[in-house]
């Protein structure tokens, strides 16, 4: 089964960058350290570029399953285990990839919730969120990846607003002595920090919307590159702001770091800070979304229009159903402990797979 | 012809729409009006008979006095806010709230309690902390009549210039809950015509009460503690049997502080630029070089006195057990204040530069 688009709906080669680092920032940026921190403490940084590392490997082996013949996941999964069992293994995926979707939605209003308007009710913002959501995904997919360039220049704001946790942080002693962690500690810590990279798997469905999809992974590798390093420069930032064990006890470590930022005109800079992020979370809320719906249509023949509302209402349901705060937290880990096992077990057997296949196939 | 006038409906049809919505979004948030809430500038807590006893200092916009003071007791400071709530017409929001004063009855009980619930509370932002040296409630009622945020003005002040130690709500967060440093915050008290004065600071253990220091003792604790080393230091000298109370003026300078572990030395070094202000008559301005060395020695002197002071409460403000921390493989804080801490001896080294000395000579 070939899948050509149309010129007209391609992206060119340069927005996988935007693309790919705007998937990876988002909500998981408001409040990681103190989850990456639990095991490895001051060394939780080294964890993070041991993940960076292996997640540009990730990065390589998905551009080495993805061809011209096999541009997408679908076709991976046809040409592998044929059709039917390709098929329900591509809708585990899509389940996986919607989970994702509502850990993000989810996760966007409790921190609403939390931090600005504690009376507000969910289904409010879930429908106006689910209806913003509806218009940008109906959009297609090269308004998503126009959405995506946000993704990368309001992250970057933070490295300016860093200057405001210097200011106040006393000493760097904190981040000593280095590396008097075991190692597996530092691997604990380095699976904590997997979830930060999530989303740079999407690429297995939007492949074929890059133009000269094939010349596009130096961009990605940039774009991972590039969340490794803003990573890596705010984990050293909170970690001299907060020492260990105040970290523990904080839940959003970004967010209040955010917050000692204040001008005489406006006393919580976070209130601003909260409501431009909805600006970050958008463009891999919509991807992972806009990757469901394409699934879809691709697995079935019911029009994205129609996916689209359903996935919809399904997450706003989701998300309005249970009112208890653990539920967020413990849909995450659920969320980044299936991340985990995909990118590190499922892609590298797929890889595997489609070689065997591939030499066999050649060898006949 | 057509085409075009549909597609100009349709752009001001969807501006319309924008406009509608963007109303209803922003109606839709809730709203608070400044005339119908209560803003808390200043709290003060106080312990009476196991309950906390709130004291608030808010502006009243409807009337001519400036500050009013409202007092409610309760279990924790969740019901606080509802029984100070029970006793005005409006709600408390706590969004500018600005200075909490720990009562002498709460600090010497511990303010965690009050601590864990602040810090849990998103719309608390940059809160001074200060110790009163007595009932907060009373502390308050002597405030009643300045300006608004007349605390609050004050602490920044005498932080900025006076050698009062750089403290808020973060680092008291930050050395409560970190291990290795001790919570210090600056102490208020009354003085004998009932106006408020900022005097040196409290030391707490874990979270209570431990140990005050002078004002004095509070400036020498800043100068090896903080970038910021404005200030003044009175010293004496004695010469010819005459003798003078000098006060010089620390502008700036940089300071450092290492621990030796194999010798158990704990080394600080203090350059400080000053000014002197104030010289006596007999004191020849030619022969400072002989001033610098009485300075040097007499502050040298205070602050290893005043390092000793808090090696013997047990109590560690200036945070050498992170030093320590930093410097060694295992670290066990009980292990720290049991066997490691007793044990420092302090050296100190001081270096005075006058760059300036007013102007006559």
């Amino acid at each position: 089964m070939k899948t050509t688009i149309k010129e007209q709906y391609l992206v060119s080669t340069f927005f996988t960058f935007f693309l790919v680092h705007s998937s990876q920032t988002g909500l998981a940026l408001l409040g990681f350290q103190d989850n990456i921190s639990k095991n490895a403490q001051q060394d939780a940084w080294v964890s993070v570029i041991l993940t960076g590392i292996v997640i540009h490997f990730i990065l390589w082996l998905i551009y080495k399953i993805l061809d011209e013949k096999h541009p997408d996941l679908m076709a991976i999964h046809h040409y592998c285990y044929g059709k039917v069992i390709g098929n329900c293994l591509s809708f585990f995926v899509l389940l996986y990839f919607l989970l994702q979707s509502l850990t993000v939605f989810w996760g966007y209003i409790e921190i609403i919730q939390v931090w600005v308007y504690p009376t507000l009710k969910t289904w409010q913002l879930g429908i106006v969120l689910g209806i913003l959501i509806y218009y940008l995904v109906s959009g297609g997919f090269r308004l998503l990846t126009g959405f995506s360039f946000w993704g990368v220049v309001l992250p970057s704001f933070l490295l300016i607003l860093i200057y405001f946790p210097i200011k106040y942080a006393k000493t760097t002693i904190t981040l000593l002595p280095i590396l008097n962690h075991s190692i597996g500690d530092i691997l604990l810590s380095a699976k904590a920090s997997t979830l930060l990279f999530l989303g740079f798997e999407w690429i297995l469905i939007y492949y074929p919307f890059i133009k000269d999809a094939n010349k596009s992974q130096k961009w990605a590798q940039f774009g991972t590159l590039y969340s490794t390093i803003l990573y890596l420069i705010i984990t050293l930032i909170s970690f001299i702001f907060y020492n260990q064990e105040a970290l523990q006890h904080t839940p959003w470590p970004t967010l209040k770091m955010v917050k000692i930022v204040h001008f005489p005109f406006v006393e919580r800079f976070e209130y601003i800070f909260i409501f431009i992020w909805l600006l970050v979370i958008i463009s891999p809320l919509c991807i992972s979304i806009w990757a469901c719906t394409r699934i879809t249509r691709r697995l079935t023949r019911i029009p994205p229009k129609i996916s689209l509302f359903v996935f919809l209402i399904m997450i706003v349901t989701a998300t309005t159903s249970t009112k208890d705060f653990r539920s967020v937290e413990k849909i995450s880990t659920i969320t980044s402990e299936i991340g985990f096992y995909f990118i590190y077990t499922y892609i590298p057997l797929l890889f595997l797979i489609k070689h065997i296949k591939m030499k066999r196939n050649k060898s006949f | 012809m057509k085409n075009k006038i549909s597609k100009q409906k349709g752009i001001l049809g969807r501006g319309i729409l924008t406009f509608l919505l963007i109303m209803g979004v922003s109606g839709c948030a809730p709203q608070k009006v400044i005339d119908e809430i209560g803003i808390m500038h200043t709290i003060g807590v106080d312990l009476v008979n196991n309950k906390i006893m709130g004291s608030v200092l808010y502006p009243d916009f409807t009337d001519d006095k400036n500050l009013m003071l409202v007092t409610a007791e309760a279990d924790n400071l969740t019901t606080l806010k509802t029984n100070l709530d029970l006793k005005l017409q409006y709600p408390m929001e706590l969004g500018q709230l600005r200075v909490l004063v720990l009562g002498d009855t709460l600090s010497k009980a511990g303010f965690s309690r009050v601590l864990e619930s602040l810090n849990k509370d998103p719309s608390v932002g940059m809160i001074n902390v200060v110790v009163a040296d007595h009932s907060s409630r009373q502390f308050l009622q002597s405030i009643i009549k300045s300006p608004p945020l007349f605390l609050s003005d004050l602490i920044e002040q005498a932080t900025e210039y006076e050698g009062l130690p750089d403290t808020s709500i973060l680092t008291m967060q930050y050395q409560y809950f970190g291990e290795g440093i001790d919570v210090y915050l600056p102490n208020v008290k009354l003085d004998n015509q009932n106006k408020v004065e900022l005097n040196g600071m409290s030391i707490f253990k874990k979270d209570k009460l431990k140990l005050r220091l002078s004002q004095k003792e509070t400036f020498l604790f800043k100068t090896i503690n903080e970038k910021n080393k404005k200030g003044t230091y009175p010293f004496k000298i004695r010469k010819n049997e005459k003798e003078a109370n000098i006060g010089i003026q620390s502008l700036s300078g940089k300071h450092n502080i290492d621990i030796n572990l194999a010798e158990n030395e704990v080394l600080i070094k203090l350059n400080l630029n000053c000014e002197l202000k104030g010289l006596p008559n007999w004191m020849d301005i030619r022969k400072v070089e002989e001033l610098q060395q009485i300075a040097e020695k007499s502050m040298t002197n205070d602050i290893e006195n005043m390092l000793v002071k808090l090696q013997k409460n047990q109590v560690d403000p200036l945070g050498l057990g992170m030093i320590y921390r930093s410097k060694s493989k295992i670290w066990s804080e009980d292990d720290f204040y049991k066997r490691v801490y007793p044990a420092f001896r302090f050296k100190v080294r001081t270096k005075i530069v006058f760059s300036q000395y007013g102007v006559v000579k």
